[in-house]
């Protein structure tokens, strides 16, 4: 069944001379995670706030189409609803924190404060979810003391708390180091086992890779690929349209130059070691049918 | 339980008494030094440095007066008394002179400023801020209100560091920051700029944040700070109305029999 629906979306912000998204249609899965990728200015972070009813509601300008998630149309709800059902991570972890609770713990509880659940229940969450992301440590410290990583894992955990079944993630670690971006990457995965809808806007091809179900490429506000992270990497069209490979797929292109020919197109590391380590196999073979 | 110890920890500091009382007692104080003479202020002082002691903030509370309060009702009463003209000069040096209207007016100015700034800081010192928007929100206060007072005091330390920063970033640029008094202005001006445009750009994505968070959902908004609003509060509080009242009143007949 299909948790969100774009069909024929086309925006353009009120100072824009064109429109940033044009015609695009897509749909996505329930529980799955689709990926957005493409080169700046491409539309990626605009499509994430038309599916979460931003534009143009909060932006204004322009816009054709529809947006339908899980059957109700979001251009249609009130944006203060759309929170109940749409949960909304952005770029900046600095602004990502409420301003108005003192610890990590009341910072976590705030959504759930807004939406009127009861007290005890908020209490009994906030426990949970604060285990299940790894972030108790920082229970009683002020958020705006945490670090980038640290914050947006908070923003993150604050989000997930919610309980919305549809996430949009936009750059979640565009200003993160590696390591932050490993722990980020650890609640998004485990935001998928829960059975969240999630679509993520990343540019760290090696996390699509593994992580994602679906991919679209957008290109100047356009919907130009999309199928499976294999088949995206796979094709040819990447280069035209700006798109990073993942580096396993970069040593296998090496590789098959040298004329080291691997079976297919790995995107993870794990399919990059199995088609080394087929082609070594074979070639021992073959070297011990030569001895023969 | 932990859980409870922890919501507990933002009101274990004035949990003697309901944030509100505590805002009623500070409130009342204020009034009645501003509307009697500079002994009425004197007195209202002291005890509020008793009632910072009862907290156990009397040494938090006496520093951030002394550095506060004391300083700016200093400048205030010099600046009045010499500024202020007058017919009866009480003493004279080359330009500068007082005068008996300029010292008088100089002391009651500074006898409110004494008694409002004090009551406004030990407000400060006393009142969990969130504590009390909870008990706000709870008696009608709308959350935007809340948020904005609640906000603004979390967030102003977040930009003095940023402010800090982007003066330091004005100083590895070659930027004198260190010379007179009109060569630091000079240099202040300019980093304003980006601070407060940084502070816009962040209000947007801020708005976002509370989007996101079901700021504006159509749901009862519930609170994990449990507030309690005990006897003693109230009677607190009605003796606090009560000595507005009878302040106030008082004031207004010494006022009708002195005319």
């Amino acid at each position: 069944m299909d948790s969100i629906q774009i069909t024929n979306l086309t925006y353009k912000y009120p100072i824009s001379e064109e429109a940033v998204l044009k015609n695009i249609s897509m749909h996505v899965k329930e529980g799955e995670l689709c990926a957005v990728i493409g080169a700046n200015g491409s539309g990626k972070t605009t499509l994430c706030n038309a599916i979460r009813g931003f534009v143009p509601k909060f932006y204004k300008g322009e816009i054709s189409g529809e947006v339908i998630v899980n059957g109700k149309d979001v251009q249609k709800e009130e944006i203060g609803s759309t929170a109940l059902d749409i949960g909304f991570v952005f770029q900046n972890p600095f602004t990502q924190i409420s301003g108005i609770a003192k610890t990590v713990f009341e910072e976590l509880a705030y959504g759930l404060e807004n939406m009127g659940i009861e007290r005890e229940i908020i209490i009994r969450r906030v426990e949970e979810i604060m285990r299940m992301t790894k972030i108790e440590e920082f229970r009683d410290r002020n958020p705006f003391q945490l670090s980038g990583g640290q914050q947006q894992r908070v923003a993150l955990a604050a989000i997930l708390i919610m309980g919305q079944p549809v996430l949009v993630i936009d750059e979640p670690t565009s200003q993160l180091d590696p390591q932050s971006t490993d722990d980020v990457f650890e609640v998004i995965k485990l935001m998928k086992t829960m059975g969240k809808t999630i679509v993520l806007v990343e540019h760290k091809m090696e996390q699509i890779a593994e992580y994602a179900d679906h991919v679209i490429v957008l290109h100047k506000g356009e919907a130009v690929m999309e199928g499976t992270p294999k088949e995206i990497f796979s094709n040819p069209l990447c280069e035209k349209y700006h798109i990073r490979l993942p580096q396993c797929t970069k040593i296998d292109k090496e590789l098959k130059g040298m004329g080291i020919n691997t079976k297919g197109i790995p995107v993870t590391v794990e399919e990059t070691v199995n088609g080394i380590k087929d082609v070594m196999e074979s070639k021992r073979k073959d070297t011990k049918k030569w001895r023969l | 339980m932990v859980i409870h110890m922890n919501v507990q920890k933002e009101t274990g500091r004035t949990q003697k008494l309901n944030p509100l009382t505590i805002l009623y007692i500070v409130a009342a104080l204020a009034v009645i030094s501003v509307v009697y003479d500079y002994k009425v202020s004197v007195v209202c002082v002291v005890m509020m440095m008793f009632i910072a002691a009862g907290f156990g903030e009397f040494t938090s509370y006496f520093k951030l007066w002394c550095k506060s309060i004391l300083w700016m009702c200093a400048l205030c009463f010099v600046l009045q008394i010499f500024f202020i003209p007058g017919e009866d000069i009480i003493w004279k040096y080359g330009v500068f002179q007082v005068t008996r209207e300029g010292f008088g007016q100089a002391v009651k100015l500074c006898s409110r400023l004494f008694g409002a700034g004090s009551a406004a800081i030990l407000g400060f010192r006393l009142i969990d801020l969130g504590s009390l928007m909870a008990v706000l929100e709870k008696r009608g206060v709308p959350p935007t209100v809340t948020y904005v007072l609640m906000s603004t005091a979390n967030i102003i330390p977040q930009m003095i560091k940023r402010m800090g920063a982007i003066l330091e970033a004005q100083k590895s640029r070659g930027i004198e920051m260190e010379s007179n008094m009109l060569v630091r202005a000079k240099a202040f001006l300019p980093s304003i700029g980006p601070l407060i445009l940084n502070a816009i750009v962040n209000a947007e994505e801020r708005a976002i944040t509370l989007e996101a968070r079901a700021f504006s959902a159509p749901c009862r908004k519930t609170s994990i700070r449990v507030i309690p609003d005990m006897q003693t509060d109230k009677i607190i509080r009605g003796l606090m109305i009560a000595a507005v009242i009878l302040a106030i009143g008082g004031k207004i007949i010494l006022w009708i029999v002195f005319k």
